[in-house]
């Protein structure tokens, strides 16, 4: 997993030109946490997992090597231990 | 995307039945609270169960139909299969040559046992008071199933 400034760098370049309403709106995360993660403040454990996977589920790249439905795979098994990491280590 | 975890299924048996609060659902599955509270919200968000006076609730009347199919989906249980596998304890496959008379034993047993089942599970459902107040966690996982060595390694190779 990247750390906490790469992901906010991913996710600042990636959603750029949005308001903060529209951030929380792709993410799910509530706009006063968008606004102050982007202004500096710590990133809760859960709050990064969502981001990274936001930023892998969309991420094309991956498609030049990998036959779709084996991609699919991954990205349920990602999403399968993601969720189980959420789960086991509370969030924070 | 990937279904739900085998924790989150079993909440939702669970609830699918009775209403409980998060600790009646830690006891009766064995699992520590923090758990479970953590996969509460995970299907709140998924709009798959719901909070009420009296505890959590499958949401029923209000489940959005595309994410059931989701989770009911062939991919979505084959991962959950794959967990229990992965989970079982006594997990054993065995690779064998059978001559007629073995597979038809082997067949008449693979019957007494979804025979065996089926009677158990239609007597507990006609018991379903008593089941309710069962645990959980007592209940018993069972994995069975016959193929052809050729059979797999095919399926193997399509994913």
């Amino acid at each position: 997993m990247i750390d906490e400034s790469t992901l906010i760098l991913k996710m600042k370049k990636k959603y750029n030109g949005l308001t903060y309403r529209e951030i929380s709106e792709v993410t799910g995360l509530n706009i006063s946490r968008v606004f102050r993660i982007f202004n500096g403040s710590k990133i809760t454990y859960n709050e990064a997992l969502t981001l990274h996977q936001l930023l892998n589920m969309q991420s094309e790249d991956r498609g030049d090597f990998i036959n779709s439905r084996n991609a699919k795979k991954i990205d349920a098994k990602i999403f399968r231990l993601t969720r189980l990491e959420k789960i086991s280590e509370g969030g924070n | 995307m990937g279904g739900l975890l085998l924790i989150e299924r079993a909440i939702l048996e669970a609830l699918s039945s009775s209403t409980l609060s998060a600790r009646e659902l830690a006891d009766r599955l064995g699992i520590d609270i923090r758990i479970i509270k953590n996969s509460i919200k995970n299907l709140i968000e998924d709009k798959l169960i719901r909070y009420t006076a009296k505890g959590y609730v499958f949401n029923e009347r209000f489940v959005d139909e595309t994410k059931l199919e989701e989770i009911n989906s062939l991919d979505s249980l084959c991962e959950e299969r794959l967990d229990f596998a992965q989970s079982l304890d006594n997990f054993k496959v065995v690779k064998m040559s059978l001559n007629s008379f073995e597979e038809k034993i082997f067949e008449l047993h693979l019957r007494n046992l979804n025979e065996f089942i089926s009677g158990v599970s239609l007597e507990k459902k006609a018991k379903v008071a008593q089941a309710q107040k069962g645990l959980i966690k007592d209940q018993k996982v069972i994995a069975f199933g016959v193929a052809n060595y050729g059979e797999v390694l095919e399926n193997s190779l399509s994913g």
